[in-house]
């Protein structure tokens, strides 16, 4: 297989007109799914130079069926496709146009508008709904995928970066192949598996869904979301849609599990809960185990750059409050190697930094050849062939029954409530707000509070300063809790004293 | 009291929000900050709570309840 659309070219001739993707306004068949995405297709490779260049197309739509006609669409043209946040702020997806030069975009009416503000340079905009409404040429389509190898890239997602640019963490088609497999052999997806979409598809937690359900011929039934807000009302959205299915991320999992909305339904069609993104805290999970005692309950590791997950575990006894859940061992096809400070393999129990090897390593970040360097790069422990492997920055450690631990971050890199942030870029956002001379961001990490502290002789209100930040960032980096200071406290060189900010506030 | 009125005094108190001119029933409670998304439910939880209706998963998908005026709505529907 060289294009990851393959997938859905066997679906259509396996499972036909059977529903495979679900949203609250329509929902569509494997068919209708293929017939829309070559038109789409099509209308692309009219528009676009039809020889051996790779042209990114960036879909910028509120997460719904379309979006998934709008990938397979621009893979039947031959190009990766950029899944962006439709909330996203203006400055933050003109860094990413900036930064991609993308050939197209596709959008809806209702988000046309908020394209006008930005220096386009010629980009080619299209309207979802008016591109529909076209023609097919599957001869142009057959030859421009047949000239796609499998180690092109199939999406772009882009991540937080800290010096404020986000970084285009770039996925291979044979990662995802890959990917596809192992998720359909692992947790042994058919037909009748229906899945509950929760990650918005600018996170790669919905690769999992979105082609294990083009492998297995399963359904995916998206979320809407206004209800990931409510999470108490989740166990009832998975009654009424039948839902066996779920890979959610931790954070959602507490929010359901301490809402206490699992004792009230059921739920007895449910087999597998597995998750991803971030620690999964036995107190909860063991408050789903005790209420759906039956699940396969499944923890699964990796960052967005070795194509969603590269470690799992199969939750196999039981486990106190206050154990550390394994992140247990390597995908199929991955290897996971531990280095320790000397770029040697680490002993059992000694800890070091988590590496990837596998088909599922990216390809870096797009036009960033400095940053990819740093993290994506030859294996110190073999000098004999090339063998790429990717420094995840996670700390861990391999125990006593070989399955590894992880321990937290080597860098400023945090995880909050299931998102990937780079403290960097919320303070490059907080100088920008007129008056402010300098800005610190810390993590209250036992509140699980980003604390911002600002240095500026004006007086602002957290809301306010939150609604300036929104211009920059995503409303998941905001700050909750806000010091205003005259003058920042400094260390001997000069340099912000963080640690005696941490000291006095927290 | 009015619907809108109990809501807009519970989010005032509950969300520590003084007297703010922007804080009005047509505000977008969340894209405008007064209420973050852990806000959410608690505000639900209330109004299921003082009314002793049921808010269900579809009624938060078919109707807006972004600001105190359409949340009013939904609760002035379900006490029909």
């Amino acid at each position: 297989m060289n294009s990851t659309v393959n997938l859905l070219d066997e679906a259509v001739l396996k499972y036909g007109n059977k529903i495979a993707y679900e949203d609250e306004h329509e929902e569509i068949s494997f068919v209708e799914l293929k017939r829309r995405a070559m038109i789409i297709g099509t209308r692309l490779l009219n528009n676009m130079k039809c020889d051996i260049t790779i042209s990114p197309v960036i879909v910028f739509i509120p997460k719904s069926v379309k979006c998934i006609v709008s990938y397979m669409g621009i893979l039947y043209s031959g190009n990766p496709y950029v899944p962006v946040d439709s909330n996203m702020p203006a400055a933050r997806l003109q860094k990413i146009i900036h930064n991609l030069k993308p050939g197209a975009i596709i959008t809806d009416n209702k988000h046309y508008e908020r394209l006008k503000d930005l220096s386009l340079d010629g980009i080619d905009v299209y309207i979802y709904e008016d591109i529909l409404n076209g023609e097919t040429d599957n001869i142009l389509i057959n030859n421009r995928v047949q000239g796609v190898i499998d180690t092109d890239p199939i999406y772009i997602m882009y991540t937080s970066g800290s010096t404020g640019e986000p970084k285009g963490v770039t996925i291979p088609h044979h990662g995802v192949i890959d990917y596809a497999k192992w998720v359909v052999e692992t947790f042994n997806f058919d037909e009748n598996t229906i899945m509950a979409n929760q990650a918005p598809f600018y996170f790669d937690n919905s690769v999992f869904e979105i082609y294990g359900c083009l492998l297995c011929g399963g359904k995916m039934v998206l979320i809407p979301e206004i209800l990931m807000m409510f999470p108490l009302k989740l166990p009832e959205f998975l009654e009424e849609h039948k839902i066996n299915t779920i890979f959610w991320v931790p954070t959602v999992m507490i929010n359901v599990a301490n809402s206490g909305a699992l004792s009230k339904h059921k739920l007895p069609l449910l087999k597998t809960v597995a998750f991803c993104g971030e620690i999964m805290p036995n107190k909860q999970l063991n408050i789903w185990r005790k209420e759906h005692p039956d699940c396969l309950y499944a923890n699964l590791y990796g960052p967005t750059e070795i194509t969603d997950v590269c470690t799992y575990y199969i939750v196999d006894r039981e486990f106190l409050d206050s154990e550390s859940l394994p992140i247990g061992k390597a995908c199929k096809n991955t290897r996971i190697i531990i280095l320790n400070e000397e770029n040697k393999i680490a002993e059992t129990g000694e800890k070091g930094e988590l590496c990837v090897i596998g088909a599922g390593v990216g390809l870096g970040y797009w036009g960033d050849k400095e940053t990819t360097d740093k993290v994506f790069m030859q294996n110190p422990t073999n000098p004999y062939y090339n063998e790429m492997i990717y420094r995840t920055g996670d700390l861990a450690y391999i125990n006593d029954d070989n399955l590894i631990i992880i321990l937290g971050r080597m860098d400023s890199q945090i995880k909050l409530r299931g998102n990937r942030i780079e403290l960097g870029e919320i303070e490059k956002a907080a100088i920008c707000i007129e008056n402010v001379e300098r800005s610190c961001v810390i993590l209250d990490t036992e509140k699980e509070e980003i604390v911002l502290f600002l240095e500026t002789s004006n007086e602002f209100t957290i809301r306010k300063v939150n609604m300036e930040l929104l211009k920059h960032i995503p409303r998941y980096m905001l700050p909750q809790k806000l010091f205003i200071m005259k003058e920042f406290p400094h260390t001997a060189n000069d340099k912000i004293d963080r640690v005696k900010l941490r000291e006095r506030y927290l | 009291m009015e619907i809108e009125e109990v809501l807009s005094k519970y989010i005032k108190s509950n969300f520590e929000i003084d007297d703010d001119p922007e804080f009005t029933e047509e505000a977008h409670l969340f894209d405008m900050g007064f209420i973050d998304s852990l806000g959410a439910t608690e505000v639900i939880l209330y109004i299921e709570e003082y009314w002793n209706i049921e808010i269900t998963q579809k009624d938060l998908i078919l109707y807006p309840m972004n600001t105190i005026k359409e949340i009013a709505e939904v609760i002035e529907r379900k006490l029909v």
